[in-house]
């Protein structure tokens, strides 16, 4: 191809730099030249340390190595995520990856598991719904042991993700991309400069007075948005209406207690904080809204409710939620929190960064940056990213809390149409309808529709067809067989142990837990 | 809330049994009273040439009922087919090439012709080298092997067919009443009861409009019929006796091995034929009736979606199943899928007449073609029931080669994958080669009397 793109320049080296330099020098040809340019004096936000399972396929495409990845970022699996006091205070669930029991004649295992419920009778024998899914039921024990074909039809149904460490993952990344020629370049770029016809960056100026240029730009420069809205003006769609947390502190701890095989999300009285256990140490902050909290105040509730000593000081970080209107403009396309922002809640900036680098891929352009491959890009960013806004915004709305005034006002908000459609379906007969590019599938949404307290009212009338008998027998029989599961399994620090440690598992002191 | 106790499926033909059918299976055990009334039209509620095609996701549905192929075949004058062919290339049923290092096939043949080969993607279709062969064969399962990417589809004579899911849905319980429908009574919203030329006037909890074009129920709740803005075509006489042996559409002309028809405009046929109009309601159910069939859509016959989008339907309704409280959150979620599943099987009907220049298109379906042109990528939208491979077989076929192929071919050695895909040309060309012939199918004739 004659106006093919010769050089690419990616801006800021944080997780969604080194991502994009590690995908795009695997996949495009060794003629392509990829420049990063960070810098060192302003550094990357450091946190971000929670995944969803379609990082595997990205791990998949990098041809990384699972085990070696782990022990290079101290990480740790993931099954899930344990809601703590969501739905009302001193309650918990987990959304679980990976589906509940299975499906009988094509109607949803959980019509079944509803059938019973209502119809009342031992509970004790009918169990929770989570005792149906192996990755809730593997996390109440810390267990964990990698699914691979073959192992059966409750293992086919356990998916997992992963837990590191943010700055030991971009070196990870920096690694491989600098092994296929990916250029790295130290500085702070104190220029952006754009072509005089029509706007689209020629080139970028270091502080030092170095010029680099490039055919297409990638903005990784954080927040900022040094390309996509400092030069370009791209505009942002704010969000803050539906989600209103705007900081969070960050503080990392000495692990304490078994090793934990998924994140832990504890609702707060303005905000919620996480709870990220890794192989060396854990990861914990309060999302907060400052309109509801002072800074002062969160900070001390942070500090007074994690379970580890704190190793680090406290860290602010501020941010507004919404989405970049554009993340693809002209010859600059936006990853990471350039592009823009929802809470970590269900951990999936990560992911955006991910599905943008696939999506650029499939659209790659040439010299003449048609504006179909433009449009197309920014249409399906943007239906992803509203389909997990509503996902988000639903943790907050179905809820049954009123202790705060900040929970009155989540429970009381107006919420997008198609979320509402959504929640209605789901309270009537547990019904689920999931959307094509839905990220998340039918089983996510009921594990957090069902834990938030949404209770179906009736159930599907198609499972009537099936005899009473057969059901109960069905459901006993799965149920056994997810328990015997897991309980064959290792704990995930034995797992972590025989497979994946690192150095700094080995010296840490609950090895010998 | 209870319950439903009773639904009465107005119409007859297709639409009717295909719902009656399904539903006495899917209800069974549950106590509901299925009953069918008569319309007397004399047309076909959902096709409108005397055959149609089927899509494999169909057996889905076969398999559900217990029909099993062999009692189809025997019933239904039944044809297997793996490709259509639309004069100058196939539409098959089933994948191009094979998928290497996660790039779409179709890439390959954008790389092979713009490095200046020869490069027809139907030679690395084996659904439609078949069809060209005229031969057949059953797929095999096994993902390895060359013969696993492919399905097929059945040729079926509507009367016979509607015939035979009559005589299964009776055979189960479902009611036939007496008379024929006269008048619908609509109050308010709702169909409160339909009258009928004897007996007592019928009254159920749900209702089921299979009652074709005139949609008789969903228009005395006044849900408005909306014409199709891009398909104009409005005739379509019966076709002439022929022999092929692969389902075949050229010029508006549709011939399939039973007896498909001629689709024109009306100028063309003096009046003759049977006449339609192509559109959509604008809701398919509202409050306590959901239209099947031609009482929820006319489009012209193409691919086997009259009985697709008949499925569709059906399989929705069961996974929306109401109680007699009627939520009208079930309703508009219905509504909200199947009308997007209709818009984008009308958008698969409408390529070939766009791609020609014959026919303008709606947005979506711009996009499709805009971006395969510069990319080929096929946009795929909420509630496709065409996959990939039928949009890249239509508009490569139609002559819209893409102006880049996947990035990633780039990072591939060229020698050794022009080697691999002649290769894999070969391997597939040999399989169909010694596939025994389509006439030696144990069928009933498919040869018009
Ligand atoms: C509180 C919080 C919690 C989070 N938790 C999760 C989670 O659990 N899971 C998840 O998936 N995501 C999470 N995220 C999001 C995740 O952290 C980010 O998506 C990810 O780190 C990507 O960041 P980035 O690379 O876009 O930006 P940054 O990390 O901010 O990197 C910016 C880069 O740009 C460079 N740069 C900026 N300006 C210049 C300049 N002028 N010259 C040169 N270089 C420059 C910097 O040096 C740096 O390298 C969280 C985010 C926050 C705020």
């Amino acid at each position: 191809m004659t106006n093919a793109i010769t050089d690419i320049v990616i801006c800021g080296g944080g997780t969604a730099g080194w991502m994009a330099a590690a995908a795009l020098s695997k996949v495009l040809s060794r003629d392509v030249n990829i420049t990063l340019i960070e810098s060192d004096e302003i550094g990357t936000v450091g946190v971000g340390e929670a995944t969803i399972p379609p990082i595997l396929t990205f791990n998949g495409l990098l041809g990384i190595d699972e085990d070696e990845f782990l022990k290079a970022t101290n990480g740790t699996f993931k099954l899930g995520i344990e809601f703590v006091n969501w739905r009302s205070p001193d309650h918990r669930y987990i959304h679980p990856f990976g589906t509940y029991g299975v499906d009988m004649q094509a109607i949803k295992f959980h019509q079944f598991y509803m059938k019973l419920k209502q119809m009342g009778g031992d509970s004790q024998v009918l169990g929770e719904l989570e005792d149906y899914n192996v990755c809730a039921v593997a996390s109440r024990l810390n267990r964990y042991l990698r699914p691979k074909p073959g192992m059966g039809e409750v293992m086919a149904g356990m998916k997992y993700a992963f837990h590191f460490d943010a700055g030991l993952y971009a070196r990870f990344l920096r690694g491989h991309a600098e092994g296929r020629g990916v250029k790295r370049i130290e500085g702070n770029i104190a220029q952006v400069n754009q072509r005089a016809s029509d706007g689209f960056v020629e080139s970028v100026t270091l502080q030092g007075g170095q010029t680099v240029a490039g055919q297409l730009f990638i903005d990784c420069t954080g927040f900022r948005g040094l390309l996509i809205e400092e030069t370009l003006n791209t505009g942002f769609e704010d969000w803050s209406h539906w989600l209103p947390n705007d900081r969070a502190w960050a503080v990392q701890t000495d692990n304490n207690g078994p090793l934990t095989p998924y994140t832990r999300a504890t609702a707060r009285e303005a905000g919620w904080q996480w709870r990220i256990p890794l192989q060396h140490r854990t990861g914990n902050g309060y999302v907060f809204s400052s309109k509801y909290v002072s800074e002062e105040a969160a900070r001390e509730t942070l500090l007074s409710t994690i379970d580890g000593r704190a190793i680090t000081e406290p860290r602010l970080l501020k941010f507004k939620t919404g989405r970049r209107i554009k993340a693809w403009h002209k010859n600059v396309v936006a990853l990471g929190l350039a592009s823009g922002f929802l809470e970590p809640l269900e951990s999936t900036s990560i992911h955006f960064i991910q599905a943008g680098i696939t999506k650029l891929l499939a659209l790659f352009p040439t010299q003449d940056f048609a504006t179909i491959e433009e449009d197309e890009y920014n249409r399906l960013t943007r239906l992803q990213w509203e389909q997990v806004r509503d996902f988000i915004i639903l943790h907050y709305k179905a809820t049954l809390r009123d202790d705060t005034p900040y929970w009155v006002r989540n429970r009381d908000m107006a919420v997008p149409e198609t979320l509402t459609q959504k929640m209605e379906l789901f309270a009537a007969k547990g019904r689920i309808f999931r959307r094509e590019d839905d990220l998340f599938a039918e089983d996510n949404w009921l594990a957090v529709m069902y834990g938030q307290g949404i209770e179906p009212k009736g159930y599907d009338p198609l499972v009537d067809g099936l005899g009473l008998e057969d059901i109960r027998r069905n459901l006993k029989n799965i149920k056994s067989v997810v328990a015997r599961t897991v309980q064959a399994m290792p704990t995930q620090e034995a797992f972590i142990r025989h497979a994946c440690a690192s150095d700094a598992f080995l010296k840490s002191a609950h090895i010998s837990a | 809330m209870a319950r439903l106790k009773s639904i009465l499926i107005c119409g007859s033909g297709v639409a009717a049994w295909f719902m009656a059918a399904g539903l006495s299976r899917a209800l069974e055990g549950q106590g509901c009273r299925i009953t069918v009334l008569d319309d007397g039209a004399t047309e076909d509620s959902a096709c409108l040439g005397r055959a149609v095609l089927s899509l494999p996701a169909l057996r889905a549905f076969h398999g559900v009922l217990g029909l099993s192929e062999d009692q189809m075949i025997k019933a239904a004058r039944v044809w297997p087919y793996t490709a259509l062919n639309m004069g100058t290339y196939h539409i098959g049923i089933g994948d191009h090439g094979a998928r290497l290092n996660t790039v779409a096939f179709h890439h390959f043949v954008t790389w092979l012709r713009q490095g200046g080969h020869k490069a027809d993607i139907d030679t690395f279709s084996i659904p439609a080298l078949m069809a060209s062969a005229g031969k057949f064969t059953r797929p095999v399962n096994d993902p390895n092997s060359v013969l696993s990417g492919f399905s097929y589809g059945l040729v079926l004579d509507v009367g016979r067919y509607s015939d035979l899911l009559r005589t299964y849905a009776v055979s189960r319980g479902v009611d036939v009443a007496e008379g024929r429908l006269t008048k619908v009574d609509g109050s308010g919203a709702q169909i409160a009861s339909v009258h009928r030329d004897q007996g007592a006037p019928l009254a159920a909890d749900f209702y089921i409009d299979a009652t074709g074009e005139p949609a008789r129920l969903m228009s005395a709740v006044e849900v408005p019929f909306e014409v199709d803005l891009y398909l104009n075509a409005n005739r379509i006489l019966p076709a002439l006796p022929h022999d092929t042996g692969v389902p075949m559409m050229s010029a508006g002309c549709q011939m399939l091995p039973v007896m498909g028809g001629v689709i024109s405009d009306e100028a063309a046929t003096n009046g003759d034929g049977r006449a339609f109009v192509q559109g959509r309601r604008a809701q398919f159910w509202v409050s306590n009736v959901v239209a099947a069939g031609h009482a929820a859509g006319v489009l012209q016959p193409f691919m086997g979606h009259e009985l697709q989008l008949l499925h569709t339907g059906f399989t929705r309704l069961i996974g929306l199943f109401p109680d007699d409280g009627m939520s009208p959150v079930l309703a508009r979620e219905y509504n909200r899928l199947m009308t997007q599943t209709f818009d984008r099987v009308r958008d698969f009907v409408l390529l070939p007449q766009v791609l020609r220049g014959q026919a303008e298109g709606p947005p979506e379906l711009a996009r499709k073609i805009s971006q395969f042109k510069s990319r080929g990528r096929v946009v795929m939208y909420d509630e496709e029931s065409y996959s990939e491979s039928f949009w890249v077989s239509v508009l490569m076929g139609e002559g819209v080669l893409p102006e880049r192929y996947d990035r990633i071919i780039d990072s591939m050695e060229p020698e050794r994958l022009t080697q691999q895909l002649i290769k894999m040309r070969d391997i597939m060309a040999r399989a169909v080669s010694a596939m025994p012939p389509l006439k030696a199918v144990p069928v009933t004739s498919g040869v018009p009397a």
